[in-house]
């Protein structure tokens, strides 16, 4: 390993611009905690500048989740990101294996075929009609199924099977082990890194999507956690007579709530990630 | 190791046997899958209530609601009730399905006339008298609004009164030794002070006098903080159609409009105006008025004299007064009022035109609106259940209980409107001597454009946000004045809009508003 | 678990007989995949096809309605319509800011990283940089509202007090417009900087170790050694961004606009939004919809066959 670390300043200035790119992320995210712990009158008082709350209170939370439905809403969003992801990852793990084997008949074909969708969308209309036509609106289906698989994951996930020493296969092909004996006990097994990526891409994504679940919910208690977010921040704008406008730090206190679940998964998987979403996109 | 493979398989094996049952669909909330095809068959069998899709309610109603249960006893149906957050693209999307509800809510006159080209809309004409009381409670002219060929396609919503004027810190305006102004120039004299004066304390040159929101004139109540200006220079908002010298107009096309837009940049370039208008929504703009960021507001008594408002905006300073001002502010071209749109603000219920085919339902749809007409539903949508709610005696005095305050979204579920005074004064006792000044005293000017059809070929909403936009430019200087009349050519040239005022005249000819 | 990443020649594969057996368990795999793609990608692509050229109505439904005259109605429409240059141009502007000064600001960032050779800090800084990914668009809407307002938010406050003088970030359309592609940045860099630092942590040490005996400086083999070990990196990340360059980020501007910004951060997929759904002319919606498509595979075809003269490409 290289350790020349003789110089000084060049190591010095490089330490301090990543504190302070550190600081530039860290910052805003701190805001905004610091402003859901805060009172709302002593946030007023303060004139909105609350970097470090000088008085504490869980008050902002407690109105949160007195929140219409907002249970079922926090549940729902837990769902499809764990069911769905789960779904997401085997769908794609499967037509990603297949799609790498070179002895694939029609190879070119199918890779075509999916990587296509990467850049002709229908757009949001027919989307929308298909999705219904297939019988999925007002259920937590319609945000499952129509992103099973994501053309630009498959693409990674392909990349990192396409890459797997082919060694691997042979020995297992001379045993006389099926392909989905290789996949299942074979392959899988050291592939872990991009299981890993690929749930952590698709979990962000069903986390935060928010404009399927506008679109195709419209039953109160199916919504997910972002809409009633949405809703929430849009009400502050409503003039309506007896509208009851969420204060500030309400509106923090659903933030927070609504991002530091997803943000807590990242550590766990933060060793696999950084290696699948390496070998996955460096091309073969 | 062989561990992993097998919790790895047993996963695989669990999700295998979901896929494979993919079209039912792998939700454990999955529900009925088409909304609109199971009520057909549960509406013959006769002691089932019958279901009623009411799509677009633009408020969540808590699952702790009173109201809408009480409604369904009442009438022996069993109201299915999705709600929007009042945003037409979910409407739009069903409607593009085919999946079209039993009773929606249509947010603009020009999306009602979208659908009845589509054929979507039921006619209510020939039902009329099956439900006299609706009929009874609009006027010819409310009626005219939702009529297109002869037929009537939609129940409109009884108008609110106005609840707009001025509002100024009253503790500022004694501070200063002055009076509620009668004019523009006292009014910019009282702005600068309240800049100049650092009445919040702070040490900071940081108030802006003048402040409030801004956006389109259908969108909300309180919609205008430049409303004082335009009205008291005889115009409406910007991008809606007014009536001047018997003929529909563009508001601003008309010479007042610039003048109007002119005082508006005096003031701007005294610097006494919040660059953030635009961006405002209510609770920024609270904030601002409760930290002493401004001293003047255009805007609604619902939106600043609300109980819990009043203690938001006595928080930081507790012996602030923000109240109306009561003298209006004149010019040679008007005096400072409020506009409203003549056709009422909000959205109108709208019938599938398919529930022809479902006699029983129809049936008691319409017995459901006409139900919705009478005084009895009136007290029940407004205040909520007698003796819980409210109490009334035998003179029909409503007196309001404590539990009244939890039915906020009242206004959601009022579905033809509510007697509007009768309403406020009662919920917001509170502020009852300035909710019958908004709605007595201070002038409407009306706008007409709701009324008016989409003509083939132009887009009105992409002229009434580029008007908007525009207009903020030239307010806040990023267009200067000298381009004014440049920018009203590109109106007529890029965005046709004489095709829309001719639309305007020929409707609002019909309609009788004009010779 | 670990296994060496190595690629073997092609020629070995060829001549092996059990080449095609396999396919069925193959075709099995890709079976849900495949329906999936069909029904809910390829569908859609149909769909708008046939209701661009149409006068979509709901009653006739897709197969029903009437097709437009001419049938081009609705592309003719939105082409001389006056807002067809400021949403392209919009567009266009939006979305390769965000191209060209993301790719450069993540590369920068993984170099930056990977020079850092106090761990901790190292991974304290990764972590909080790809953070903001995790966030929605509704999340970081309103933290910008708290910072950037100009009479009561935090940068603004610091701006008076430093400076005398705000910035209107939420108001003034090009301003709001550097505020879109700076949180876009700010959301992005820390989690695309992942897949350069993936990169040149591959690089053989050796090439490092050579290049100081020689008495090169740090700086000198960042440019020497680092940057042109991850090009083909680069090349591929900015084929991949030149498919979607119409997309400037329908969800982000959507969530984050307001009327007085429209003249600099309307975009194409915003306004066929509004068109479609809420003025309710969902042909002229599909239309410019598909417009975008066509124009974005033109891009990437062409990039592609451009970025084959540097040795890389997608396909």
């Amino acid at each position: 390993m290289v350790t020349y670390s003789k110089n000084r300043i060049y190591n010095f200035s490089v330490n301090t611009i990543l504190v302070l790119i550190g600081l530039i992320c860290f910052f805003p995210m701190l805001y905004v905690v610091s402003v859901s712990l805060t009172p709302y009158e002593e946030y007023l008082r303060q004139g909105g500048i609350v970097l470090f709350p000088t008085q504490f209170t869980f008050e902002a939370y407690r109105q949160f989740w007195k929140e219409p439905y907002i249970m079922q809403c926090f549940n729902n969003t837990v769902f499809i990101t764990v069911f769905g992801t789960m779904c997401n990852i085997f769908v794609t793990i499967l037509m990603a294996y297949a799609l790498s084997r070179k002895n694939l008949i029609f190879g070119k074909f199918f890779t075509f075929y999916c990587l296509t969708p990467l850049l002709i969308t229908g757009g949001v209309v027919p989307t929308y009609l298909i999705v219904r036509n297939t019988g999925l609106l007002n259920s937590l289906s319609a945000l499952i199924i129509p992103t099973l698989v994501s053309p630009y994951i498959l693409l990674i996930t392909r990349t990192f099977f396409a890459n797997i020493d082919a060694s691997l296969y042979e020995s297992a092909r001379i045993d006389g082990a099926g392909e989905f004996r290789i996949l299942f006990f074979i392959i899988l097994p050291v592939s872990l890194p991009i299981i890993a990526t690929i749930g952590l891409m698709y979990g962000v994504a069903h986390w935060n999507q928010y404009f399927a679940s506008l679109m195709y919910i419209s039953d109160s208690a199916k919504r997910t956690l972002q809409v009633v977010l949405r809703e929430m921040l849009n009400r502050a704008s409503s003039m309506e007579s007896d509208v009851v406008v969420p204060t500030r730090t309400l509106q923090m206190a659903g933030v927070v709530v609504s991002a530091v679940p997803i943000i807590l998964v990242y550590p766990f998987l933060q060793k696999h990630f950084t290696q699948g979403i390496m070998l996955g996109a460096i091309k073969g | 190791m062989k561990k992993r493979i097998v919790v790895l398989m047993l996963c695989m094996v669990m999700l295998l046997t979901v896929a494979c049952s993919k079209p039912p669909g792998p939700s454990p909330t999955q529900q009925v899958g088409e909304p609109s095809s199971t009520p057909e068959e549960t509406a013959g069998s006769s002691d089932e209530p019958i279901v009623i899709n009411l799509f677009g309610v633009p408020t969540t109603i808590p699952e702790t609601d009173p109201v809408i249960p009480e409604l369904e006893a009442r009438l022996g149906i069993d109201l299915n009730i999705e709600s929007t957050g009042g945003d037409e693209s979910l409407l739009v999307s069903r409607l593009a399905g085919g999946d079209i509800p039993d009773v929606f809510r249509v947010t603009t006159i020009s999306n009602l006339s979208a659908y009845y080209k589509d054929s979507v809309l039921l006619n209510l004409k020939d039902y009329m008298d099956e439900m006299p009381n609706v009929r009874d409670m609009f006027t010819e002219q409310q009626w005219a609004r939702v009529e297109f060929d002869g037929g009537i396609y939609g129940i409109p919503r009884r108008p609110e009164e106005n609840y707009n004027c001025w509002y100024i810190r009253k503790d500022w305006l004694d501070a200063l030794n002055k009076e509620d102004p009668a004019t523009f120039d006292e009014l910019l004299d009282i702005a600068i002070a309240m800049n100049e004066a650092d009445l919040d304390g702070n040490g900071k040159n940081d108030t802006y006098a003048i402040s409030g929101t801004y956006g389109p004139a259908v969108s909300t109540f309180g919609r205008g903080a430049f409303e004082g200006f335009w009205t008291a220079y005889g115009v409406t908002n910007p991008e809606t159609i007014m009536i001047k010298d018997n003929e529909a107009v563009l508001s601003v096309t008309l010479p007042e409009f610039r003048y109007a837009t002119e005082e508006i940049r005096r003031f701007v370039e005294a610097g006494v105006v919040d660059p953030e208008i635009i961006a405002n929504n209510l609770d920024s703009l609270h904030e601002k008025m409760a930290t002493g960021k401004t001293g003047i507001c255009y805007g609604a008594w619902s939106t600043y004299s609300k109980i819990d408002q009043i203690k938001t905006l006595t928080s930081v300073f507790p012996d602030a007064e923000w109240l109306p001002m009561r003298k209006q502010i004149k010019t040679d071209y008007g005096v400072s009022g409020a506009t409203q749109s003549r056709s009422g603000n909000d959205a109108v219920y709208a019938i599938n035109a398919d529930l022809v085919d479902q006699p029983k339902k129809l049936d008691a749809v319409i017995n459901m609106f006409n139900y919705m007409a009478t005084e009895e539903c009136d007290l029940l949508l407004s205040f909520g259940i007698e003796g819980e709610h409210y109490e009334i005696d035998s003179n029909g005095t409503v007196t309001k209980l404590d539990k009244m305050d939890e039915l906020t979204y009242g206004w959601g579920i009022q579905f033809l409107g509510r007697p509007d005074m009768l309403y406020c004064m009662t919920k917001f006792d509170n502020c009852a001597d300035i909710i019958e000044y908004c709605a007595n005293e201070v002038k409407v000017y009306y706008h007409y454009g709701q009324l008016v059809e989409q003509p083939e070929g132009i887009n009105i909403s992409d002229i009434e946000s580029y008007i908007l936009e525009q207009v903020s430019q030239f307010i806040y200087g990023t267009r200067g004045m000298d381009e004014w009349d440049s920018f009203i050519d590109s109106l007529y040239s890029a965005y046709s809009i004489q095709t829309y005022v001719d639309a305007a005249n020929e409707t609002l000819k019909e309609l009788g508003y004009i010779n | 678990m670990h296994m060496p990443i190595r690629k073997i020649p092609e020629k070995s594969l060829r001549i092996q007989w059990y080449r095609l057996k396999p396919q069925g368990a193959f075709m099995l795999m890709m079976l849900p995949g495949l329906v999936f793609y069909f029904i809910y990608l390829y569908l859609p692509i149909g769909a708008a096809l046939l209701v661009s050229i149409k006068d979509y109505g709901v009653k006739s439904g897709i197969f029903n309605s009437p097709i437009a005259s001419p049938w081009y109605k609705h592309f003719k429409f939105f082409v001389q319509s006056p807002y067809f240059w400021p949403l392209l141009r919009n567009t266009m502007l939006i979305s390769m800011a965000k191209m060209l000064l993301g790719i450069p600001l993540a590369v920068a960032l993984a170099i930056l990283l990977n020079e850092c050779r106090v761990n901790k800090l190292k991974r304290a800084v990764q972590t909080l940089t790809y953070m903001p990914h995790f966030l929605s668009w509704v999340v970081i809407y309103g933290m910008c509202f708290v910072l950037f307002s100009e009479t009561n938010g935090l940068i603004n406050d610091w701006l008076r007090s430093l400076t005398g003088s705000t910035v209107p970030f939420l108001t003034n359309p090009s301003v709001f417009r550097n505020l879109i592609i700076g949180s876009d940045l700010w959301k992005s860099t820390g989690w695309s900087a992942i897949i350069y630092l993936a990169a040149i942590s591959g690089i053989d040490p050796q090439l490092y170790e050579a290049a100081y005996i020689d008495g090169a400086s740090r700086a000198k083999t960042i440019w020497h050694i680092t940057l042109p070990s991850i090009t083909n990196v680069i090349v591929l990340t900015l084929i991949l961004r030149c498919g979607t360059i119409l997309n400037a980020g329908f969800d982000q501007v959507y969530v984050m606009y307001n009327e007085g910004v429209y003249s600099t951060v309307d975009i194409i997929d915003t306004w066929v939004f509004r068109t479609g759904f809420e003025n309710f002319n969902l042909s002229l919606s599909s239309a410019v919809g598909l417009f975008k498509s066509v124009i974005s595979f033109i891009m990437i075809v062409t990039v592609n066959q451009l970025s084959r003269h540097w040795g890389e490409s997608l396909w």
